[in-house]
């Protein structure tokens, strides 16, 4: 959005962003109006497609208080530092040892971040924060456990030169006509394969979401609830329904039409336990598909 | 591989192979933090959610991210939950101490007909006092948040803490290390959370139905029938409250994790008091004669009382030798676990 035009959209709500910035409580940390309008007006640039009727709604959305603490903290403010210490220093750790599950890199990772939430880097007289890209539109811990994950994941990603940081077992190449002992081998898992992925795609990308939050990343239910907006036990009861109907799915799909018996789709599985040559991200990421 | 005989954890296997095999590395345009941050917020709209999860459904960077401020969150909110329980406690505890006191001084008041400033536990038991046990093997420790002092005193034994000493102790551990390990949380938690509880006001009456006092009190004051029992936290020899007890006969038991889990009594009576003379060993005893034991496991096992009058405490050396007081001041002594009792000296 073009900074007049964000300009232009706060003069229109002057007494609304009067009472933010009276809520926020700016002033203790020497923030001023002009200031806080500043901060919004970022926020909104970042926000090009927010239409006119809804500039209202959404500067109600914004977390006043967090976004005018960033503001200060960028400016250097000394009371809003020390706020921000106060508030968030052994916050940022804790997550720190939460996210590494080490005490001395999660103190390093936090140090780190602390430094560049900071900013120790001037240009053009200006202090270059990472507090710039927080827009208010979340609370500031969210935003600060985000880039302390983001940051970590990339970091151990770089450091383990692996494309991805799970254990994923080695992507083998199909073996060849001339080694494998089961001539159906092959067979089997290219049939298991299109009926896992047909089943995967019927599936909202919620229900793959928490099958890999549960699967892959081995979260608690109440930590897939967190991040799902469920509850536990909801969590739970999708997770297994989710389940038995990939199962049911694949299984009818081999039963019915490929016309397996029980003995050949306990195979399918066994030889897909060993390896796993094909690739789902097509059938993860494609869009739902109905069934017919 | 061997075939697997248990379909379930075979489908479980290959779903999460697949899982695995089927998301990018990392997705196209994975969106910024901020949009990650609102999302995990709900301050994204329904477009906007479907957008971000329909990408998030197919990037193992953006899920392990997520994942990531998962473990951060529940961290921030135990962490809050133990600040917070460790913050109220210096508040509760002296609630509790201040209303004791009004309630001793009350119960004086209608006893003696004037008023009289609140006394120490000891000035109230200057009655008839429970004699030591005439054996001090091991040790054996009670609290009694009614006030009641110990019926034994061993050698080795934790004494009964004064309400007010114990409020005191409580607020300077509490001060002393707000963000201690959590042992030291977990052995404050026996006492009742809110003093306004029902729970609590029961802990702070003195308990009656001593007609010559064992106690300090007279008669009982009408005004105990309408309140309920008071809850029992019982130390082993270590001094960690390894039970505590309500008075409606549930009994729980302090676990190695920190928590708490019910064990069943078998009675429904009103239980009084109870003694621990080590850390597996448990007697408890109360109205009706009643009087339990555990020795380790979840079970409790009813011991054949010596008089089926109220009994209101217990002081015991271990699981065989023990001491009863009825709430007449007759005192029972056994030393082969209950099967017989004589009056003690």
């Amino acid at each position: 959005m073009p900074p007049e035009r964000s300009a232009e959209l706060l003069a229109r709500h002057q007494s609304l962003i009067q009472r933010l910035y009276d809520s926020s409580q700016a002033a203790r940390w020497g923030l001023s109006s002009a200031q806080f309008v500043d901060a919004l007006r970022q926020t909104l640039d970042r926000r090009p497609d927010t239409a006119q009727n809804d500039i209202e709604d959404f500067l109600k959305s914004l977390r006043a208080g967090d976004l005018a603490l960033a503001a200060a903290c960028r400016l250097g403010l000394d009371a809003a530092w020390s706020e921000f210490i106060d508030r968030y220093r052994a916050a940022l750790h804790g997550a720190a040892r939460a996210i590494v599950r080490d005490d001395v890199r999660a103190g390093e990772l936090a140090d780190s971040l602390y430094a560049d939430l900071f900013g120790l880097e001037i240009r053009a007289g200006m202090r270059r924060s990472l507090l710039q890209y927080y827009d208010g539109r979340s609370s500031l811990m969210t935003w600060l456990h985000a880039v302390l994950a983001r940051r970590a994941i990339d970091g151990f990603r770089r450091e383990r030169r692996l494309a991805s940081i799970e254990d994923c077992p080695p992507v083998s190449e199909p073996a060849s006509a001339t080694d494998p002992p089961d001539p159906d081998r092959l067979r089997y898992l290219s049939l298991l394969r299109e009926a896992l992925e047909s089943a995967v795609r019927e599936l909202t990308p919620r229900d793959r979401l928490r099958l890999s939050y549960y699967y892959l990343e081995d979260l608690t239910l109440k930590q897939i609830g967190l991040l799902l907006d469920e509850h536990e036990s909801s969590v739970s009861r999708r997770l297994n329904r989710s389940r038995k109907m990939l199962r049911r799915r694949v299984e009818g799909n081999l039963r019915r039409i490929q016309r397996l018996s029980e003995d050949q789709i306990r195979l399918c599985y066994d030889y897909a336990a060993q390896e796993w040559p094909f690739d789902l991200t097509a059938a993860l990421t494609a869009p739902q598909r109905s069934r017919l | 591989m061997p075939r697997s005989s248990k379909p379930d954890s075979t489908f479980d296997r290959v779903l999460e192979r697949g899982l695995q095999a089927g998301r990018a590395r990392q997705a196209a345009d994975c969106p910024a933090e901020t949009d990650i941050a609102a999302y995990c917020d709900r301050s994204s709209n329904a477009a906007q959610r479907a957008a971000l999860e329909a990408h998030f459904a197919g990037c193992a960077r953006c899920q392990t991210t997520l994942a990531a401020i998962a473990r951060a969150r529940t961290e921030r909110d135990g962490t809050a939950a133990r600040r917070t329980a460790a913050h109220r406690w210096p508040l509760y505890t002296a609630i509790a101490a201040a209303l004791a006191g009004i309630c001793v001084a009350a119960g004086l008041i209608a006893v003696r007909g004037h008023p009289v400033m609140p006394q120490t536990n000891s000035a109230l038991t200057s009655g008839r006092q429970p004699k030591p046990m005439a054996r001090n093997q091991g040790a054996s420790a009670q609290i009694a948040l009614n006030g009641s002092r110990p019926a034994a005193e061993s050698a080795n034994a934790a004494s009964a803490v004064p309400m007010a000493d114990q409020a005191a102790a409580a607020r300077s551990m509490a001060q002393a290390e707000p963000e201690s390990a959590q042992s030291q949380r977990g052995e404050l938690l026996p006492l009742p959370a809110a003093p306004a509880s029902p729970s609590a006001k029961r802990a702070l009456v003195p308990h009656s139905a001593s007609k010559s006092g064992a106690f300090g009190f007279g008669a009982a004051a009408p005004i105990e029938r309408n309140l309920a029992p008071p809850i029992i936290a019982i130390s082993a020899p270590d001094g960690v409250v390894r039970w505590r007890v309500d008075a409606d006969g549930s009994i729980e038991r302090r676990q190695a994790d920190g928590s708490w889990r019910r064990e069943r009594s078998g009675v429904r009576a009103v239980l009084r008091a109870g003694a621990a003379p080590s850390s597996d060993t448990c007697w408890v005893v109360g109205n009706g004669g009643t009087i339990l034991r555990t020795t380790g496991g979840a079970r409790w096992r009813a011991i054949n009382p010596p008089t089926a009058d109220d009994l209101v405490a217990v002081a015991a050396a271990d699981a065989s030798s023990a001491t009863v007081t009825a709430a007449d001041g007759r005192r029972f002594h056994t030393d082969d676990g209950g099967r017989t009792w004589h009056p003690a000296d």
